[in-house]
């Protein structure tokens, strides 16, 4: 249960840590909930765009890996490209990130 | 100037074509299959999309009422289809319906974790899965409320009685939904079940008390029993905060309720039985200071009849046998609960107070009896042979508490003083262990105490050096001792006979060689000679053997004439000493009556002496030991003599000094605040008083009219109760 395959709009599919997939709530109940996703360890959000996944991927696997650091320890910026921003906040709200 | 292009997002969700309706469909669908235990066919994916469009088209609202309406309708069908009110099985049913509703909800609340986010946090509804427990708990649970918590309570209280097997593991699940279940803002537990609980537990457990029917003095062990085996239960299905609650309302049930009944025989019973465990575990139970307060209270009245009923022992033929088993029972009594006191914890800081006051109760209400019989007791343990020393000096120390526990202290004075100056003067102690024990007096009762004891040190003492010169200066025949008394320190009353006694020409020679020297010595000084406290040792052979005999003084002078005269009759004596009538009878009744000290024959043989009997000289006298003592027998009429404050004469002395004492009291009281009322003058003056004796307020009264008689004090003119002080 290491990684996690997530499916963008073009059947592109992006891995993700199983750690990292799981800071989203929404993710999270699709991966330990009684459902269908359970089997497959792929994720299919069609709605999404690839680009778009992929920088929430990132975001995750930033998070995941900076949630446990201390406060003085040196945390590099998470870079948001301006014109994804929109988008990223639809899909944020979406996974409930 | 850059200008930013911000894509606009394609958004997300299925915005075209289905309908509200459409949607809610294959919800409603996902939500029968989730409560049918499916929702592995589901797709997440596609629920959670769902939920998010219909949210997105702000239809949250809808979307939520379908929701509750759904759930509703599902936990309806499942009540009437397969929970039977009145079946066994009940509590199972319940617990299933419970779990599969709680895992549903679980599921459903996944889906729906758009919805909640949105619409329930704005909109301040509760979350789904909240509500869905809600509905939970007004279809299901409060319909069978009734039976559930019977049956609930049933299990308990077969457990506690171990009547049945008892399926701990159900309860615990119970609890746990009853936990889970919220109501307003308490968990449905701890608002509905645990007073419930908490109510029965405690009807439970009064009747257990009711029914006690053991032996009373196990009640505490037995509560700490039913307490162990409570907890035991407890703790398979219960949590900690609640079964703290439970053990409380137990001991309030099996201790604080019966209160009356713990009190009044059990602690009785356990005191009989001398089982201080019990005792200890008594305190151990009560948690409730209040409690506590009172099994001390009752505590201290059992102390207190039990040492009333330490019975003097009247078969035991002296009244100092009497006294010193009476006060080694006293001391017994106390020394035992103090004892027990000592292994309580110290949380019970008052205990030690409560057991003193009780002895200090039972010594008062024997009244003058007490300070009497503790003086006798420290009287003959002085005048133990001083090998037993340490024995000796722990009785002491024992009976200094109990002193300290008198209230007529002052009986106690005089008495101790009056035995003291006995003992000093027959030299029947050593006047080092009567120094030590004043040591101790002094340092409990204060310099006063000491004040006249340490006058008769001083004139023994005096008195010895006195001895030695005058023996070096005159001639003296026979070993003689002199004791100058002063008369304020030693508590005798003055011997003022009107004529003076006769003596026999040797011994007045003697005191009037002692009267020359002592007046060269100390001028200014008048001597009174005090025989009745002295003693005289006479050589005499008998026909049969020879003895030598200490006798009282006037007992000697009188046996002295014989010397000259072979046969006289009490008037004879009378005219021929001048002892006075009261001590003369006395001295005749000692030595021609007592049958042991029978030096003289008496004609005719009674036992009254008139003036006409005839007294002879008794040669065929005889006793075992070469050494006699003769102690002079006391009048029937005062039969307990001077010993006994209850005769009259001290009694009245006694009032007198106490009334001197109040006076005194008052005066000074009023002095140092020039005007007082009544009450808080009286309060002042018991105060001060308190550690000599109380002051009723007939006595303060009594007092304080004699003061206003004599001006010391006057009445203000306008206030009745307030009293200035007249300097």
């Amino acid at each position: 249960m290491s990684e996690v395959l997530l499916v963008s709009k073009d059947d592109l599919e992006i891995p993700v840590s199983y750690e990292a997939a799981i800071i989203s709530p929404v993710l999270k109940g699709m991966l330990s909930g009684p459902f269908l996703e359970e089997h497959p360890i792929k994720i299919e959000l069609k709605d999404i765009e690839p680009q778009v996944l992929a920088k929430v991927v990132e975001y995750l696997e930033y998070c995941s890996t900076y949630r446990n650091v201390g406060e003085n320890d040196d945390i590099p910026e998470f870079d948001v490209p301006t014109e994804m921003s929109l988008e990223l906040l639809l899909v944020a709200d979406y996974l409930n990130i | 100037m850059f200008k930013i292009q911000i894509r606009s997002p394609a958004g997300l969700g299925d915005k075209t074509g289905s309908t509200f309706d459409a949607s809610w469909k294959i919800l409603e669908d996902a939500i029968e299959m989730i409560f049918s235990g499916r929702s592995s066919e589901l797709s997440f994916e596609v629920l959670f999309r769902t939920v998010y469009s219909v949210v997105l088209r702000k239809q949250g609202e809808q979307l939520y009422e379908r929701i509750h309406d759904a759930i509703d309708r599902k936990l309806r069908s499942v009540k009437t289809s397969s929970l039977n009110v009145k079946s066994t099985s009940l509590l199972d049913d319940i617990l299933h319906a419970w779990n599969v509703q709680r895992e549903s909800l679980r599921v459903i609340s996944d889906v729906t974790m758009y919805l909640d986010k949105v619409y329930c946090k704005e909109s301040r509804k509760p979350f789904v899965y909240d509500m869905g427990i809600d509905l939970f708990h007004n279809i299901i649970m409060k319909s069978s409320k009734d039976q559930l918590y019977g049956l609930i309570m049933g299990q308990i209280n077969n457990a506690r009685q171990s009547i049945a097997d008892v399926d701990f593991q159900q309860l615990k699940y119970l609890v746990e939904m009853m936990e889970t279940v919220a109501n307003t803002s308490d968990t449905y537990f701890l608002a509905e079940f645990e007073p419930f609980l908490l109510r029965e537990t405690q009807a439970f457990y009064s009747r257990v008390a009711e029914e006690y029917e053991g032996e009373l003095f196990t009640y505490p062990s037995t509560v700490e029993t039913l307490l162990t085996k409570e907890q035991e239960i407890d703790a398979k299905f219960l949590g900690d905060s609640v079964r703290l609650k439970i053990s409380k309302e137990i001991r309030g049930a099996l201790i604080s309720e019966n209160i009356q009944f713990v009190g009044m025989q059990v602690l009785p019973s356990i005191l009989d039985s001398n089982r201080f465990t019990e005792l200890k575990l008594l305190f151990e139970l009560c948690d409730n200071s209040n409690d506590r307060k009172k099994i001390w209270k009752h505590l201290s009245q059992c102390i207190t009849k039990e040492g009333l009923n330490i019975n003097e022992d009247l078969t035991l033929k002296k009244k100092s046998q009497v006294a010193v088993r009476w006060i080694a029972e006293v001391i017994k009594l106390n020394e035992k609960y103090e004892g027990f006191f000592n292994t309580l914890p110290t949380s019970e800081p008052n205990g030690l107070k409560y057991i003193n006051e009780a002895t200090s109760a039972f010594l008062n209400q024997n009244g003058k009896t007490s300070a009497e019989y503790l003086a006798i007791y420290i009287d003959s343990m002085l005048r133990l042979p001083s090998e037993e020393g340490d024995m000796t000096k722990d009785r002491l120390g024992k009976s200094v508490k109990v002193f300290r526990l008198l209230r007529q202290k002052d009986v106690f004075e005089k008495l101790y003083h009056q035995q003291l100056s006995k003992r000093l003067l027959q030299q029947r102690s050593s006047l080092e262990s009567e120094k030590n024990f004043l040591a101790i007096m002094e340092e409990e009762a204060g310099a006063m105490f000491a004040l006249k004891p340490d006058g008769m040190f001083r004139d023994l003492l005096l008195s010895q050096s006195n001895n030695q010169k005058f023996r070096q200066s005159y001639n003296v025949p026979f070993e003689f001792e002199m004791s100058v008394l002063t008369s304020t320190c030693w508590p005798f009353q003055q011997t003022s006979s009107e004529k003076e006694v006769a003596l026999p020409p040797a011994l007045e020679k003697l005191k009037l060689d002692y009267e020359n020297y002592y007046l060269k010595a100390y001028s200014g000084r008048a001597l009174k000679w005090a025989y009745h406290l002295g003693s005289i040792e006479i050589g005499f052979q008998f026909s049969k053997s020879y003895h030598i005999i200490t006798m009282p003084v006037f007992a000697a002078i009188i046996l002295m004439l014989f010397e000259d005269y072979d046969e006289l009759n009490m008037q004879e004596i009378f005219d021929l000493t001048h002892i006075p009538e009261q001590e003369l009878m006395r001295n005749l009744l000692t030595i021609a009556v007592a049958p042991k000290t029978r030096l003289l024959k008496k004609q005719p043989l009674s036992k009254r002496i008139l003036p006409t009997d005839r007294f002879r000289l008794n040669y065929s006298f005889s006793a075992p030991t070469t050494k006699v003592k003769v102690l002079a027998i006391l009048y029937k009429g005062d039969f307990d003599g001077q010993f006994n404050p209850r005769s009259s004469d001290s009694l009245q002395d006694l009032a007198k000094e106490r009334i001197r004492c109040v006076e005194a009291c008052i005066v000074r009281a009023l002095k140092f605040a020039t005007k007082m009322y009544h009450d808080p003058l009286y309060q002042k003056v018991r105060e001060n008083l308190a550690n000599r004796f109380e002051v009723s307020s007939t006595m303060f009264q009594k007092s304080l009219d004699k003061l206003l008689e004599r001006e010391y004090v006057q009445r203000d003119p306008d206030e009745c109760t307030l009293y200035h002080y007249l300097p």
